[in-house]
């Protein structure tokens, strides 16, 4: 996280690694191809959403696709949550 | 849709994340989801799923109304694929009970639907069903429609920001469609409040479907020269694969085929059996197909041969540059020497990332491989393997004739999957996906052909130290001119 409040010294105030998936939502392949939407990374204020998606290849192995949340509130105490979503 | 990848990702509105999925009913139908996170407390997030009409398209911040799509299967009898393609577009599927005989045709009727959400409640307020062959791609929902200014549709088939979409829709050129049958009338866009729109890539042009009284609005860019579809191969087809295709590979499966295109098992695979897939070989080129190998001919040779046919001016490798040849350092400064165009194959990647010292070989045939790839690493150095991994995995080559080629090793859609002779057209065409490219310029299957699919042409430049069978080095020499294109497929 960089703070800009003096944009012209923004400074580093907090480091988090996010693991993105490499999944890009593109809705899989063939005919019947879900239309990809929405983004694996989305913000609401200071909370993210993160994705993590891993695609399957038949029906006895579906894709799966989990969302975690992360509260940026308090930099100093950045805290991820996983929200138990598994599409 | 059972072997889809059913969800969509994150769409962020009024404090909740929301997304989708499906859940297969049957063999062929499909019931869909919205899922809601509400974040409002961020350590206790809170997951909501309600019925859904379709896949979750967007939703308009401004109206807070979501734009679902589904999906209706369709089919019918038709004569051959060409004609399938013909009446329903490029994402059709053929099958037929024998090459050349009349078969069913498949394709997607899609339906927009409007929707508010209230009290954990979906309602759908209007419905709007898409022509036929018509399939949104990239979709993006704005809340104003802000006076579009002239330009031209991107032809990145990534998610389009909102200022593309704007930009993309020239107002002088809007047509209603909603209002005529047959020719569509003009119609100006006035700036509006909840219109939802997307930015279909370049083949399809840019829609506009206004949220608040769904009707549509498009564009087609210019139509570019069609050819006549065709489906022909120059190479023996065998048995088509019937079926969906596998979809793209996971982070650790893509290290398991990156290993086994090395010809090693992964260290964390503990199965014996066969490899993965069959070792390629190094280089998939044209104009000259370069492939240097465990062929008694190598690249110099090939390059020598063409020439002396040939008086070629660009060299085109598609990958899979160097290994597992015996003079990857010559064929590395070979391609240097001719400034050649070339793309990143799996081989190439898995050389820059993968430490072969983790490896314990497990017979005499790994040991021998992993010793040849230790010798790699030696003669090349840490800079020419850098740059290996850091090769571009596609291209594009502008031709005389107007035509785009793209340059790529496996797919346009997938680089570690590779169009092949056992693909059936729609499989064909998925991997294609929303390129716009006119030419395919692969190599990834080894097996030189040269197929029309829809308008797209795709040439796979064959293999010159793994061509199928060995005991022979395929290449391709491709003549372009302002009037089109001729390919020609050899071998040594």
């Amino acid at each position: 996280m960089l703070d800009l409040s003096d944009a012209s010294a923004p400074k580093l105030v907090a480091q988090e690694t996010l693991s993105l998936s490499e999944t890009d939502f593109r809705g899989g392949y063939g005919l019947d191809a879900v239309v990809p939407s929405g983004a694996r990374v989305a913000q609401l204020g200071s909370t993210l959403g993160v994705v993590q998606a891993t695609r399957g290849t038949v029906a006895t192995d579906p894709s799966r696709m989990q969302l975690e949340v992360v509260d940026l509130s308090a930099p100093e105490n950045i805290r991820k949550q996983n929200a138990g979503y598994a599409g | 849709m059972p072997g889809s990848f059913g969800q969509t990702a994150l769409v962020a509105h009024e404090g909740r994340f929301y997304a989708s999925h499906f859940v297969p009913v049957g063999e062929t139908r499909a019931r869909f989801f919205l899922d809601a996170v509400d974040v409002s407390d961020p350590a206790a997030p809170r997951v909501t799923s309600v019925s859904a009409p379709g896949s979750l398209l967007g939703i308009d911040d401004a109206s807070g109304k979501f734009l679902f799509l589904s999906y209706a299967r369709q089919s019918e009898s038709v004569s051959d694929r060409a004609e399938c393609a013909k009446r329903h577009g490029s994402r059709t599927h053929f099958d037929a009970s024998s090459e050349g005989s009349e078969g069913t045709c498949t394709w997607l009727r899609y339906t927009l639907h409007l929707a508010h959400l209230e009290a954990d409640k979906l309602s759908v307020e209007a419905k709007l069903a898409l022509n036929d062959g018509e399939r949104p791609d990239g979709v993006v929902v704005v809340s104003t429609w802000s006076h579009p200014t002239s330009g031209q549709v991107d032809g990145n088939d990534q998610l389009p920001s909102q200022s593309r979409c704007s930009e993309g829709l020239p107002r002088e050129n809007a047509h209603d469609l909603s209002a005529a049958k047959g020719r569509p009338r003009r119609r100006t866009i006035e700036a509006a409040a909840a219109r939802a729109c997307w930015c279909a890539p370049a083949r399809t042009g840019v829609d506009v479907i206004d949220a608040g009284n769904p009707r549509r609005s498009s564009f087609s860019r210019q139509a570019r020269p069609r050819r006549p579809t065709t489906w022909r191969s120059t190479a023996t087809k065998g048995s088509r694969r019937r079926g969906w295709l596998k979809s793209p590979a996971s982070p650790s499966s893509l290290r398991r085929i990156q290993w086994s295109s090395l010809g090693l098992r992964s260290p964390h695979t503990e199965s014996s059996g066969a490899w993965h897939r069959a070792v390629p070989d190094d280089a998939a080129c044209a104009f000259c197909v370069l492939r240097t190998s465990t062929a008694t001919l190598t690249s110099s040779d090939v390059i020598e041969a063409s020439q002396a046919q040939f008086s070629w001016d660009k060299l085109i490798c598609c990958g899979d540059l160097l290994f597992p040849g015996p003079k990857p350092l010559e064929t590395w400064k070979l391609l240097i020497e001719h400034q050649a165009l070339v793309t990143q194959g799996l081989v190439d990647r898995a050389i820059a990332e993968l430490e072969p010292e983790r490896i314990k070989p497990k017979d005499a045939a790994e040991e021998a491989r992993l010793s040849q790839l230790f010798d790699l690493h030696e003669q090349l150095g840490e800079l020419i393997v850098m740059r290996l991994g850091k090769l571009p995995v596609t291209a594009r080559l502008p031709l005389e004739n107007g035509d785009e080629m793209l340059i790529v090793h496996g797919s346009p859609m997938d680089p570690t999957e590779s169009f092949s002779p056992e693909l059936s057209e729609d499989e064909m065409n998925a991997l294609i996906g929303d390129d716009p490219a006119d030419i395919i310029l692969c190599g990834g299957s080894h097996v030189a052909f040269d197929w029309a699919v829809g308008d797209t042409r795709i040439v796979n430049v064959g293999s010159v130290g793994e061509a199928p069978g060995g005991g022979y080095s395929a290449y391709t020499v491709i003549e372009t001119t302002p009037l089109g294109i001729s390919v020609e497929q050899l071998t040594i």
